[in-house]
């Protein structure tokens, strides 16, 4: 049984040639809110579903221009289907949520297909996977993982290295590591004039998938 | 010849406005355009690119073939890194990917990701009017001879076609134990899959796994030169 998820924009058919896949369990579609013509494909594409005896979920995307955002609410949404065949039709949409969904699907290695705009024949992308969290040291990861709890995913070095119980060699070792992958930065501590606060990137809590 | 420091790839496909929200906030001395040949707005983007004292360059490509947009826009991006790194000042690589069909997007965006190039998106929000430049996350050091190891490479290698594993082992040398390692941690990272043939095990390259046999030549002379 596959879950199939979905970028919707104005155009529903791009939606349903996905839905002919053998053993379509459910259709989730992420679709932006406020826009008439998209509440009306949704409405079509739903209809569709309840007369194949599909369930159709919705997720509203408030700010479909916001890639971090909507990346965050593709992977919480699909964290929710964990463990289920799952397939990702990008075709419909603004392209920065296409773009979002490819970058969730890459991380999660889950398959992607497009339906071509003039014949909507469906075409698939084979798998493509980015395994970042798996290229981190233990170590590494315990500073990501401390780092995204903080508030604004920033902390004085300092504060890290001693909640993380590491020696100052170690943790600059570690820290560099990170650097150089370009997760976080390091800058001067505005607040004291020897110190220094290492801050994720933005997209930081995206990257680096739990296991 | 001036050197080129800045160099703006972009896919493109008939949307004007976006490539010029990317050509005014990406600043560049070449543009390379990757589309379709029969595009309408080439001549003029490429009038206007050489106007400006910019290059243009257009790469050709079937933008509804994902494989072959794979590999051409990976080797595309290979091929333009060591240029700016030869000017005088360091310069840079972006990437923009607002335009063109999903396929070749996604194409452009998994081959940048491999090559540790920086990726955008430029648009203009329909409802504002305002002009986006989105910086999609970028992971460096993450770039494909680093994600596999030698082991891993020697498999990939001769992977063009499907391969029984039996004469895999005898051309990698691998043991049964070492080879079913890499088999399956190719597997999982969707290089290959494997099936059964009667009493035969058989290692199927997906298109992904070509596109990576394609460069796994580049890729071991890299690592030989590293070493």
């Amino acid at each position: 049984m596959v879950t199939v998820f979905a970028t919707l924009g104005y155009v529903p058919e791009s939606v349903l040639p996905s839905l002919r896949t053998v053993g379509v369990e459910r259709l989730v579609v992420f679709a932006s809110a406020e826009d008439p013509k998209v509440e009306a494909a949704v409405s079509k594409v739903k209809d569709h579903c309840e007369k194949a005896d599909i369930p159709f979920r919705r997720i509203k995307i408030v700010k479909p221009y916001d890639l971090e955002y909507v990346a965050e609410i593709i992977k919480e949404t699909m964290d929710k289907y964990k463990g289920e065949q799952a397939i990702f039709n990008i075709t419909g949409g603004t392209k920065v949520m296409a773009a979002a969904a490819l970058i969730v699907c890459f991380l999660k290695g889950v398959p992607t297909e497009y339906a071509q705009e003039k014949t909507m024949e469906v075409i698939r992308l084979p798998l493509m996977k980015i395994d970042v969290t798996s290229q981190l040291t233990r170590r590494g990861k315990d500073i990501v993982k401390f780092l995204l709890t903080q508030k604004d995913q920033c902390a004085q070095t300092a504060k890290v290295r001693k909640a993380l119980g590491m020696e100052k060699s170690t943790f600059s070792i570690h820290l560099k590591r990170l650097k150089d992958k370009g997760l976080v930065t390091v800058e001067r501590d505005p607040r004291s004039s020897r110190g220094q606060v290492v801050r994720a990137i933005p997209t930081l809590k995206l990257l680096v998938m739990e296991d | 010849m001036a050197s080129i420091r800045n160099i703006l790839v972009s896919t493109y496909g008939r949307a004007m406005r976006k490539l010029n929200v990317a050509r005014k906030h990406l600043p560049h001395d070449r543009l390379v355009l990757v589309c379709d040949s029969g595009d309408a707005d080439l001549p003029t983007i490429k009038q206007n690119t050489l106007e400006r004292g910019g290059e243009f360059i257009h790469v050709e490509v079937d933008p509804y073939d994902f494989e072959k947009c794979l590999s051409t826009c990976y080797k595309t991006l290979e091929d333009l890194k060591p240029l700016t790194l030869e000017a005088p000042l360091p310069g840079s690589l972006k990437v923009n990917i607002s335009c063109g069909p999903k396929t070749l997007v996604g194409a452009m965006l998994f081959a940048a990701m491999n090559a540790g190039v920086e990726v955008y998106h430029c648009d203009v929000e329909s409802a504002t009017g305002k002009e986006l430049v989105i910086k999609l996350p970028t992971v460096r050091d993450f770039e494909i001879h680093r994600r596999f190891s030698s082991d891993d490479w020697s498999v990939i290698e001769g992977m063009s076609g499907p391969r029984e594993v039996r004469v895999l082992s005898k051309r990698t040398g691998f043991k049964d134990q070492r080879l079913e390692r890499v088999l399956s941690k190719l597997e999982r990272e969707g290089l290959l899959e494997q099936t059964m043939k009667g009493n035969t095990v058989w290692a199927q390259p997906t298109a992904i796994g070509r596109f990576y046999a394609g460069l796994a030549p580049q890729i071991n002379e890299r690592k030989v030169n590293s070493d």
